[in-house]
Parts: structure tokens; C-alpha cells; sequence
């Protein structure tokens, strides 16, 4: 399964700079579209239980948690912010012809 | 420069994490009166009294103590600060020099004055054992008095009631959380709390507790006497400024520091519940008792101490969570200015902005986290759409 590409989404589902959630196998994926380009985290916050498809998109590249403003780089998964500080698990993503696919690897 | 910290909550904790993070070199003395390493207190009164999370979120686990080099020191009680001698005496006839001190010293929970407040069953929250003694009474069906209809209450009450515990919510003035929100959301918060089955008793106060049948209480509610299988106490914080008095620090509302944390001695800082700052958005000086400010003051501190130019000076947040609301407050809300609402109240998911003559004043949201985020945006730009705007679900704020 891991191995897998899985269909999660159109990039026209998400607006620039903006959030979308997905379930994947019953977890919460987060889907961003960064200027065009799209990223997956986990959809939950590292520090609570905060679903940050709900946070805002800061400089172009940080997801704020909307409950207690910890922030994660969103490229990476760095924790930024406190009280954020262990790092948020990224999945790989691909396009192909506007269809978003993710690769569930932990 | 060696620093100390008296004090081991979210604040404390903070200083110790900024000071390495900003480059301190010297050592870090932590001193901890409670058994545990630092912890996060807000689910105390949710998750950790539910059982859903055996233990709060640690802020400096003992391998974090280690890689920052931190002098973590539990089951710590300071007697007393000699300024001359820039040294700390603790309870165990030890004493900790420091090139500076930093006070984390938040407080105790305010014991009611009543007779029969000390009897065992009449409880109160602060610390990890406080919140297990409670969630040891949470059995369905026993009845739960809270005294205190603020926050802690009311998130006790909702946590409780969600265990099918009968709860009585008492409070001693006409309305809840009195302190921080406007009537609108008192109104919604007893309308809430009503509706799931608290009995929400404003205006009344306990006289006295006394033993019941069968491990009871009997309390007398306004003069009438009616029996509880615990009582738990959340009418607010008694300071912990005793060291800072004893030796001779400006204290007025809390230990009163500049806007980079430092007190009247410049080589001793204050930080989170004890705190007195002065702060633009509350238009005066401000003690703020809230796990943001506890955590974004102590970064600021660690900063200032670090050597950088820090004026702390944060818009004023917090947050509540109650059954099935997130609320979520920015800025100081006033009794007088009409809100402007957006969203559905009777659906729970609302924000209510007031504007004054001179701009957004404060932003209060349910269920409306984003709202929040955006409304600090344009505070700090100091900008604010229209009213019709704000009031539009159809226009998305963070878009503008």
C-alpha cells in the first residue's frame, strides 16, 4: 500500500495558499497548494488535537495550527513555532493532468 | 551569566527553552516545586480529567533537560531571595547563585472562605494531582458541585457532564465568566451549559459545607442545604508574589515589570500568571493569566536575557474548550460596545467583532478559529473591514 499512488484530490480543489483535508485509511491528510505547487502533511497538529486544514497559510510556505499558533514548515515539516517542536510527518505528492496523487509512506 | 528560574510551569519551562534557543551560554537553574517535569496545564481540566490523555504535553522531558544543558531541579520550595548576596535559599537549606533570576511563580487556587471549605471531597485544580483527585469522583450519576462560573468551572462542568456526572455550576455574580466576555457571551455560555443539562445557578453563593449522608457533602446554596458527592473550587488564582515582596520588588496586581520583563531589580524578571506589563492593546498594564502569554512572555524574556532588545507587547489571547465549542478571545472585550456577529449562533460556529471609533477592538470566536487568525492580522496592520463585510459568511475574510 505504501508503495501505492493514491488519488486524493484535483489542484482545483484547493485555492492558493489555502488548505484542503482528505482521510486517508481513517487519517487526516492536509493537502496545500503553495503558488501552484501542492504539499501533504499529516492533518493533525503535533503539539494537540487540532485539525489544521482549519489553520491559515503564512509566508507562503508555514501552517499555522488554528487552535494554539504553533506553526510547521510545510516543505519540510519542521516545527517553526512554539509550542510546536516535534516535526509534522510529510507525504509525497505528485500531478498528473490536475489530479493530486499521494504516496501514504510513514 | 548564570540564570535561575523559580518556577516550573509553562512559563519557566519557556525561559530555560528561549535562553538556549537564543544562544545562552551560562547555566540554567530550573527549580520546580511539583514532583514532575514541566507540563502543560490546559488539559487539566479536559483530557487528563476525562482519561483520555494519561498525562498532560511535558514541556522539557529529561532527555530535552540533558541537550539543553538545563539544571532541572524538582520538589524545589524557594524560602527567599537575597539580592545583595544574588542568591536563592531553597526550603532544603540549599542555596543557587544567580547572575540573573527569573520569577515564574504563578500561583494557588483561591480557597473558598466558608466553613467546611477544607473538608476532604471539596477540591481544587491546578496541578496533575489536583485534576486525578477530581476525575477519581467523575462516576455517572454522582452530583458534582463547581463553584465559580469562569472558565475553569465551566470547562470541569463540561468535561463532567460528558461522563454523565450530574453537575451544579454556581456562581456568585449575574452572569459567567463576567471577568472576560461581554453579556452576549454569557448569555450563549449559560444557554449552552443549560442545554446540556447543568444546573447553572447564577447570583448564589455556598455559606458553609458540611458532612452529608454517606460520604456526602451538605451545602448550603444561598440558604438552602442540598447534598454533592464532591465539590470542586474554581473562583481564581491567589499570586505566589511572596519572594518578590519579602525582598523588597515592586509588587502591585503581580510583580510589576517593564516591557521586557524585567522587574524593579534589573537583574530579576517576572513572567506568566505574576507578571504585570504594560501592554498597548488593554490600553494600560496588563496581568494576563493564559498558557500564551505564559509561553510567548517567557520567550520574549529568555530573549531579553539572551541579550537581544525585546519589547513584549502581544495582543491579548486565549482560549476555552467546552463540549463540542472551541472559544477563542483576542483582545479585551468591552461590556459596552456592540459586536458585530458573523456566522450562527444557534448553530455555535460564530465570531462577534467590536469595532470602536478608533478600530477593531476584540474578536471573540466559536468554533471560528480562522477568524481569529485574521482578526490579529488586522490588528497588528491596524485595519478592519466594514461592518457588512465582517458580517458576510459569503466574503472569506482571510481572502481580502
Amino acid at each position: 500500500m505504501e508503495d501505492e499512488w493514491i488519488k486524493v484530490g484535483n489542484v482545483a480543489d484547493i485555492d492558493e495558499d489555502d488548505t484542503h483535508s482528505v482521510e486517508i485509511d481513517g487519517k487526516q491528510v492536509c493537502l496545500y497548494n503553495l503558488g501552484g505547487e501542492i504539499f501533504a502533511t499529516d492533518g493533525t497538529c503535533t503539539h494537540g488535537d487540532a485539525d489544521l486544514s482549519l489553520g491559515m497559510v503564512l509566508d507562503s510556505c508555514l501552517i499555522e495550527c488554528p487552535l494554539h499558533e504553533g506553526t510547521f514548515d510545510i516543505r519540510s515539516g519542521r516545527a517553526v513555532d512554539a509550542p510546536c517542536t516535534e516535526p509534522l510527518h510529510c507525504y509525497p505528492v505528485k500531478v498528473e493532468q490536475g489530479v493530486i496523487f499521494l504516496r501514504p509512506v510513514r | 551569566m548564570d540564570v535561575v528560574i523559580v518556577g516550573a510551569g509553562q512559563a519557566g519551562a519557556w525561559v530555560a527553552r528561549s535562553l538556549r534557543q537564543e544562544g545562552h551560554e551560562g547555566r540554567i537553574t530550573l527549580l520546580g516545586r511539583e514532583p514532575h517535569a514541566p507540563y502543560e496545564r490546559p488539559p487539566l481540566s479536559k483530557g487528563v480529567l476525562s482519561g483520555a490523555e494519561a498525562h498532560p504535553p511535558v514541556l522539557l522531558t529529561p532527555q530535552q533537560c540533558e541537550a539543553m544543558r538545563v539544571d532541572f531541579r524538582p520538589g524545589v520550595e524557594v524560602t527567599g531571595i537575597d539580592r545583595a548576596g544574588r542568591q536563592v535559599r531553597c526550603a532544603d537549606g540549599s542555596v543557587v547563585a544567580y547572575g540573573q533570576l527569573v520569577l515564574a511563580t504563578g500561583g494557588r487556587p483561591r480557597m473558598l472562605s466558608c466553613p467546611g471549605a477544607d473538608l476532604p471531597g471539596v477540591h481544587v485544580l491546578r496541578t496533575i494531582e489536583d485534576s486525578r483527585a477530581i476525575a477519581s469522583k467523575l462516576v455517572p450519576g454522582h452530583r458534582l458541585l463547581v463553584i465559580g462560573g469562569g472558565w475553569i468551572g465551566l470547562e470541569i462542568a463540561a468535561t463532567a457532564r460528558k461522563q454523565q456526572v450530574d453537575v451544579t455550576v454556581l456562581e456568585a455574580g449575574p452572569r459567567l465568566c463576567a471577568r472576560s466576555v461581554p453579556p452576549q457571551l454569557s448569555d450563549f455560555l449559560l444557554a449552552k451549559h443549560r442545554k446540556e443539562g447543568v444546573d447553572v445557578r447564577l447570583s448564589t453563593t455556598v455559606t458553609s459545607i458540611g458532612a452529608g449522608r454517606e460520604r456526602a457533602l451538605a451545602v448550603q446554596l444561598s440558604g438552602v442545604a442540598k447534598e454533592f458527592d464532591a465539590v470542586v473550587v474554581g473562583i481564581g488564582l491567589v499570586l505566589d508574589t511572596g519572594l518578590a515582596e519579602a525582598c523588597g520588588l515592586e509588587v502591585r496586581d503581580g510583580i510589576v515589570v517593564d516591557p521586557s520583563g524585567r522587574s524593579s531589580d534589573p537583574d530579576i524578571y517576572a513572567v506568566g500568571d505574576v507578571a504585570n506589563q504594560p501592554n498597548s492593546w488593554a490600553g494600560g498594564r496588563l496581568r494576563f493569566e493564559s498558557w500564551a502569554n505564559a509561553q510567548n512572555q517567557a520567550i520574549a524574556v529568555g530573549k531579553a536575557i539572551a541579550g537581544g532588545e525585546v519589547v513584549y507587547d502581544e495582543i491579548p489571547w486565549f482560549w476555552s474548550d467546552q463540549y463540542d465549542l472551541n472559544l477563542q478571545v483576542l483582545g479585551i472585550p468591552s461590556n459596552d460596545l456592540a459586536g458585530i456577529v458573523r456566522g450562527s449562533v444557534d448553530q455555535g460556529a460564530f465570531s462577534v467583532f467590536q469595532v470602536a471609533e478608533d478600530g477593531l477592538r476584540s474578536v471573540i470566536a466559536v468554533n471560528a478559529p480562522r477568524d481569529i487568525k485574521v482578526a490579529k492580522r488586522w490588528l497588528k496592520q491596524g485595519t478592519c473591514p466594514p461592518p457588512s463585510v465582517l458580517a458576510d459568511v459569503s466574503v472569506r475574510l482571510d481572502k481580502l
